[in-house]
């Protein structure tokens, strides 16, 4: 009756062997800068790493002000209690200047109980200077009784690769790189200075300029943004805008207001009956003012 | 004690052990198909498919409708599946949008739940691909659509606008396929009517209440008027479809606005401002009649009727942003500028005439004076425009000229066809050999459309007239231009005679989607 009992017993060490062991996470408990962002057509699950992040107020129309809501995610099993980590400014890499370019920032941010990741929002303001210089603020993530830092070197990651990748970096850093300088958007269908034509402005639009953008804005109720695509900037409009801002500037050249770059040069749309050099300023014919 | 032990070791190995014994077998209900080809071409709108496949069972009734359950389905990998029928024998007139697909046809044993499946290709077809189309009014006075299509045999498609989805619509103006273009999108097939005009899908025929002329605008400013169109050119020339560009497009619109614009250079079908307009007064605009006339086998631009100013003007191409004067010099046919003459514009049209060595086509337009008389300018829209000739069309003649609901210019003679009422006339415009014909009266039949075709056979250039009555409803007829240099006729061509058909306002050609 013992051997039967015995064996009984035994019967779980038998079957036993068919289950498959499935290990638990044992690496420690960490914080990272998970910022992904990359061509326009991937998504999170092709966009790569990234160390900083782009911030140009002149693709946000109005707004005085922006939130940029950085991901953090954590290494190690989820729990079912609220931690916190802790996120500080990083003075060796920002030059922004807090309550003038950017809100004080939120140190202690919460992962709830439950969750793998959080959000670190940073509040910036968008000042006359950032349309000269641009602007840094560096974060750094800091070990705290929750949370080590869980790659100071973070490797690219292999199929993340629909945009910009950096091979090595330290992924509890994040650079915000900010500015409101308008630079040449995507669709600007003109050239500076054709070899066709001694040098000249050419192309439908010729040069771009702010001031020149500004005044398309302005006459067809459009955004810098529209300039992004040629969805929003299709061809037929691109013709339609040479068309009619050539004859807004020759209506103001024969109303004797003619519209100057800030070089002095008479702005050039295709269809305006003169060149315009950029830096060549113009020089009026003696009888045009009288 | 032993026994319990192999016992209970039994429990444990037996679980290992791969099941390999043997069972009772029973012969089941086999089923199979046949009667069903490895294709079926048919035309939407158009074909009933009619499958009545053989089912053969080992065990049950096929008829068994308790046991057994049919399926036909139409089906597009990983899109869609559409549901034709459940009965054994198909009997579907066809309504799936014309494309590719997988016909199953499906047997379902409810006993057994065993499923027998046969397939074959479905090939559905656009009815409207190729053919006469015909715009009018039904018997209610709605415009509909009708088409003779000719993909093989002759078959008439009825209420074509009537299911497109758009609403109830009046005053047919035209309906005009803008023939090949090597950008699909790019082709349009346009339903015209008074209030407003509509692209439509060329497949399936069906319309949207947004797919209208002013989708197509970026205009610099607003204008306080709708724009629809009465014209689109170029027309297709040929059988195939072709046109004489396929980059350049020139809308004339009902408020007397003109559009020119090239795919080439606006990226699509698109239109900027308008250019019925001079460059020196680039916000006045000029009103248009609604003549476009360019050179049917070779786009240089168009001419078009200033009637503020009583002139013709040039759009020399589609790159210009207005319309320019035209010069007159001592001694021509006639004058571009018609200020000094007192007459208008009351007809335009284009041709394959070639007279004066005008190989692309030559342009009629027939102008009328405050004291009645009717006058014909030939000319051609070329690179540069040449005036051809012009004639007085001599009143006492021309029986009713000025009474004339319909005119229509011959590629081929100096003739004029014209109807009043349900006669049709020929007016032979040579100079010194005028002459008027009555070809044919056709009694309680009222004349609603006449045109010598410059579409389907350019060169013949046959004469379509539609009729009409209250009775018998609409009419199309075919005739032959006859070339008899001392006499005007038509002949009638033998079997091209198509009845039943709606008030006939204007008809098009079609050669493909």
């Amino acid at each position: 009756m013992k051997k039967i009992l015995y064996y009984i017993m035994m019967l779980p060490i038998f079957l036993s062997g068919c289950e498959k062991d499935l290990m638990d996470y044992e690496g420690l408990e960490g914080v990272y800068f998970a910022v992904q962002w990359g061509d326009s057509w991937g998504s999170e699950l092709t966009w790569p790493y990234q160390p900083y992040t782009n911030v140009q107020f002149i693709q946000l129309g109005d707004a005085d002000t922006a939130t940029v809501n950085l991901k953090v995610m954590v290494t190690g099993s989820v729990k079912d209690y609220d931690r916190t980590f802790r996120v500080e400014v990083n003075p060796d890499s920002t030059t922004a200047v807090v309550n003038v370019d950017y809100l004080p920032l939120e140190n202690d941010i919460v992962i709830k109980a439950g969750e793998y990741m959080a959000m670190v929002p940073v509040r910036l303001i968008r000042t006359e200077a950032l349309q000269h210089e641009e602007k840094i603020i560096g974060l750094k993530l800091v070990a705290n009784q929750y949370f080590t830092l869980a790659f100071p070197e973070w490797d690219a990651v292999k199929g993340f690769n629909s945009g910009d990748i950096h091979e090595r970096f330290d992924a509890s850093l994040h650079e915000i790189r900010f500015s409101d300088m308008m630079v040449r958007p995507t669709v600007w269908t003109g050239t500076d200075s054709s070899p066709y034509n001694d040098g000249a402005e050419s192309g439908l639009w010729g040069a771009f300029s702010r001031k020149k953008l500004e005044m398309i804005c302005e006459r067809f109720d459009l955004t810098y943004n529209d300039f992004m695509s040629t969805t929003t900037m299709p061809l037929v409009l691109q013709n339609l805008i040479a068309k009619t801002m050539s004859q807004l500037l020759i209506d103001r050249y024969n109303a004797k207001d003619p519209v100057l770059e800030d070089d002095g040069r008479l702005m050039f749309f295709s269809g305006c009956p003169w060149t315009s050099k950029i830096g060549v300023p113009w020089v009026p014919d003696e009888d045009y003012y009288d | 004690m032993k026994k319990v032990l192999y016992i209970l070791l039994g429990i444990l190995f037996i679980a290992c052990y791969d099941d390999k014994g043997s069972y009772d077998y029973h012969d089941i209900n086999e089923t199979t198909i046949e009667g069903i080809d490895g294709s079926y071409n048919v035309t939407m709108g158009v074909t009933t498919l009619e499958i009545d496949p053989k089912v053969s069972m080992t065990m049950a009734d096929p008829e068994d409708t308790t046991r057994f359950q049919y399926e036909w389905r139409a089906n597009v990998a990983y899109n869609s599946t559409i549901l034709l029928g459940t009965t054994r024998k198909l009997n579907y007139p066809v309504k799936l949008d014309p494309r590719n697909y997988t016909l199953y046809f499906r047997v379902i044993d409810r006993q057994t739940d065993l499923v027998t499946v046969a397939t074959a290709s479905l090939n559905v077809g656009a009815p409207y691909s190729r053919g006469i189309l015909m715009i009018g009014e039904n018997r209610e006075g709605e415009v509909d659509v009708q088409m003779l299509a000719m993909n093989t045999d002759t078959v008439l498609c009825k209420d074509i606008l009537a299911n497109s989805g758009l609403p109830v619509l009046r005053d047919p103006v035209d309906i005009i396929h803008t023939g090949y273009n090597s950008t699909d999108k790019n082709i349009k097939l346009w339903v015209l009517t008074k209030s407003q005009a509509y692209f439509m899908d060329r497949m399936t025929f069906k319309g949207n209440e947004t797919d209208v002329f002013s989708k197509l605008l970026y205009l610099s400013q607003s204008y306080d008027s709708d724009f629809v169109p009465v014209d689109v050119i170029p027309r297709i020339k040929d059988k195939a479809g072709n046109v004489a560009s396929s980059s350049d497009r020139a809308v004339v619109c009902s408020n007397g606005y003109i559009f020119v614009g090239s795919s080439f250079m606006l990226g699509g079908d698109y239109y900027m401002d308008p250019v019925n307009c001079e460059s020196s007064n680039p916000n006045v605009w000029l009103k248009a009649k609604p003549y476009l006339l360019y050179s049917l086998n070779k786009y240089n631009g168009i001419v078009w009727y200033d009637e503020t100013n009583e002139r013709f003007m040039r759009v020399a191409s589609s790159y210009v942003t207005s319309s320019s004067t035209m010069v007159d010099v001592e001694g021509d046919p006639f004058d571009w500028d018609q200020r000094k003459t007192g007459r208008t514009m009351v007809y335009g049209e284009n041709t394959f005439n070639t007279d004066g060595g005008s190989t692309d086509g030559n342009s009629f337009a027939l102008l009328k004076d405050g004291a009645g008389e009717f006058y014909i300018y030939k000319f051609y829209v070329s690179s540069s425009v040449a005036k051809r000739d012009s004639y007085t069309i001599n009143r006492s003649l021309a029986t009713d000229f000025d009474k004339a609901d319909f005119y229509a210019f011959s590629s081929r003679r100096t003739v004029i066809f014209y109807t009043v009422g349900s006669r049709l006339y020929a007016y032979d415009y040579n100079k010194g050999n005028e002459k008027c014909y009555l070809l044919e009266d056709f009694g309680e039949n009222q004349i609603t459309m006449l045109k010598c075709d410059t579409q389907i056979e350019p060169s013949a250039n046959p004469i379509y007239l539609a009729t009409y009555n209250d009775t018998d409803g609409g009419s199309l007829r075919k005739y032959d231009q006859g070339m008899d240099p001392n006499k005007v006729e038509v002949i009638p061509v033998p079997n091209a005679c198509w009845t039943g058909l709606i008030k006939i306002k204007n008809m098009s050609w079609r050669a493909n989607n």
